[in-house]
């Protein structure tokens, strides 16, 4: 096994953003057959969402996002999960992802609680004897008991998110990528909830989590990575540089 | 990692996932036909209704006995079904799983895989109209030319592959390309032989030989008609999937990173 491990180069990213004429095939048509090439580049924008990103995350490095809002805390979350690629640079990663952005995503409403079990485990890179395995441990953390046997579309929305909540919690991947932390359902569940993820976050070897609580960043960060117009403006110990980014804030 | 070896991996770690996206595709079938009792089979209904009315019609009206005319139109009309279904919707298959693709890594394969099996469960399905209706016109197919059926089929399919990927890149880039696609689609069905028997307009017409659908039909339908199809049409297709498949791959490759900004 080789070590769990996460490591961008110089990454950039930049994408287009198409008004409605760049995605129209016919104005394309049309411009190409009057040789409007001139016009093309007003069609769309060229965003840089990340320019020149670097660094590198070991087992154990607990990593926090901080920024405003647009400053590419989710590009660079997404460019972490694979889901975008690089324009130029390079990410190299070891070991098995699991990007936490939206826990229900996945969930088939007319299959029973058993069979989503199985199926968003697949889709978390686990196999169906690994969910076999899990699924009592997902069953009593649940307590929804019968309910289980039941299409989920006859859950209550408390019970949904409990549900997935339980299944993504259910075995740490070796990379966590969070963006905000999730809260699930009642008081009295958010308790038990709040104990299972810390112990998930603290089983996975690299956590990446974006968060605009400081409080969270602290508790659970180590190292923290401030991202401003898509640079790196800062990255080092975590409560050096909250204290430096809550300052910037404050004035 | 070049962009054709992460093509290439695109495309292998997509069949690997293939208990997934097979089972996902069942799922997304059942729920399009929640509620109803007998569930997918209602498509099946339909098609035996439509097949039944369209044959006695179109039969008198280019004069051919049912005999003949109608297992032509009902294997001719299952496999257009499926391919149009496939054509028509393959923008779909990425846009639908717009949630999934700009929140999990997954092969860009897994998403074509998926909407092409799920035609493939709907063709099954109708598949029952072609099995009465062989029964009923006692077709000569309990033979070896059943089997050319297998590598028609796969030819077939290879065919479809890259023209439905093609379609839908195309389609989630350019907006209107849907519109287009839905008016050649429909186009094509007049100028195939699908309502129609090759022959009435002479074999050699320009209509069916530049047509590539009447190939596909053809080696698909021939055999379950219990004749061979011509080594021509085997040709053609091999030729059109070769080209086809490599051109649709270059261009897969080259742009399979803007996917993920495509289908907002």
């Amino acid at each position: 096994m080789t070590a769990i491990s996460m490591e961008l180069n110089k990454v950039c990213l930049s994408y287009p953003i198409y008004g409605s004429n760049g995605r129209s095939f016919k104005r394309n048509l049309i411009n190409i057959t009057t040789g409007g090439r001139l016009h093309r580049q007003a069609n769309h924008m060229v965003v840089d969402a990340l320019n020149e990103v670097s660094f590198t995350l070991r087992s154990g490095d607990r990593l926090g996002l901080v920024g405003h809002n647009g400053a590419g805390k989710t590009t660079l979350m997404r460019v972490l999960a694979q889901i975008y690629e690089p324009t130029r640079g390079s990410i190299e990663v070891c070991g098995r992802i699991s990007s936490l952005f939206d826990i229900e995503l996945g969930m088939d409403l007319e299959s029973t609680g058993y069979e989503n079990i199985i199926i968003r485990g697949l889709l978390l890179g686990l196999t169906a004897k690994k969910m076999k395995q899990l699924t009592p441990e997902i069953e009593a953390f649940t307590e929804m008991g019968d309910f289980l046997s039941m299409p989920i579309k006859t859950y209550s929305a408390g019970m949904m998110v409990r549900l997935a909540f339980a299944i993504v919690t259910a075995a740490a991947p070796n990379i966590l990528l969070m963006d905000e932390i999730i809260g699930a359902g009642d008081n009295r569940f958010m308790e038990k909830a709040q104990q299972r993820l810390e112990q998930f976050i603290h089983q996975s070897d690299i956590l990446v989590m974006a968060s605009h609580s400081n409080e969270a960043l602290k508790k659970f960060c180590n190292k923290v990575l401030w991202l401003e117009h898509g640079k790196v403006k800062a990255f080092g110990p975590a409560a050096e540089i909250i204290d430096l980014y809550e300052q910037a804030n404050h004035t | 990692m070049n962009n054709h070896q992460a093509a290439r991996k695109d495309i292998v770690d997509a069949v690997k996932g293939w208990p997934i996206w097979s089972y996902m595709s069942v799922l997304e079938m059942r729920q399009r036909y929640r509620r109803s009792t007998i569930g997918p089979w209602w498509i099946t209904v339909s098609m035996a209704v439509f097949i039944a009315a369209m044959s006695v019609i179109y039969s008198r009206l280019f004069h051919q006995d049912m005999a003949t005319y109608v297992p032509f139109f009902t294997v001719g009309i299952l496999f257009w079904t499926f391919m149009s279904a496939c054509v028509n919707d393959a923008v779909d298959a990425f846009k639908h799983s717009a949630g999934y693709i700009k929140q999990m890594k997954l092969p860009y394969f897994f998403y074509l895989f998926k909407h092409i099996y799920r035609q493939i469960l709907f063709l099954m399905h109708n598949f029952v109209v072609y099995i009465l209706v062989a029964v009923y016109f006692q077709l000569p197919i309990l033979h070896w030319t059943l089997l050319l059926f297998i590598p028609g089929f796969l030819l077939f399919l290879m065919n479809l592959t890259w023209v439905t990927l093609l379609v839908g890149l195309l389609g989630i880039r350019f907006r209107d390309i849907v519109q287009v696609v839905a008016s050649c689609v429909q186009i094509t069905f007049f100028i195939s032989p699908i309502t129609w028997m090759p022959k009435l307009v002479g074999e050699n017409s320009l209509i069916v030989k530049l047509n590539p659908v009447s190939y596909l039909l053809e080696v698909v339908r021939a055999p379950l008609l219990g004749h061979v199809p011509s080594l021509q049409s085997w040709l053609v297709l091999l030729i059109m999937a070769v080209l086809g498949s490599l051109f649709t791959f270059w261009v897969f490759s080259r742009y399979r990173a803007r996917i993920p900004f495509w289908v907002d």
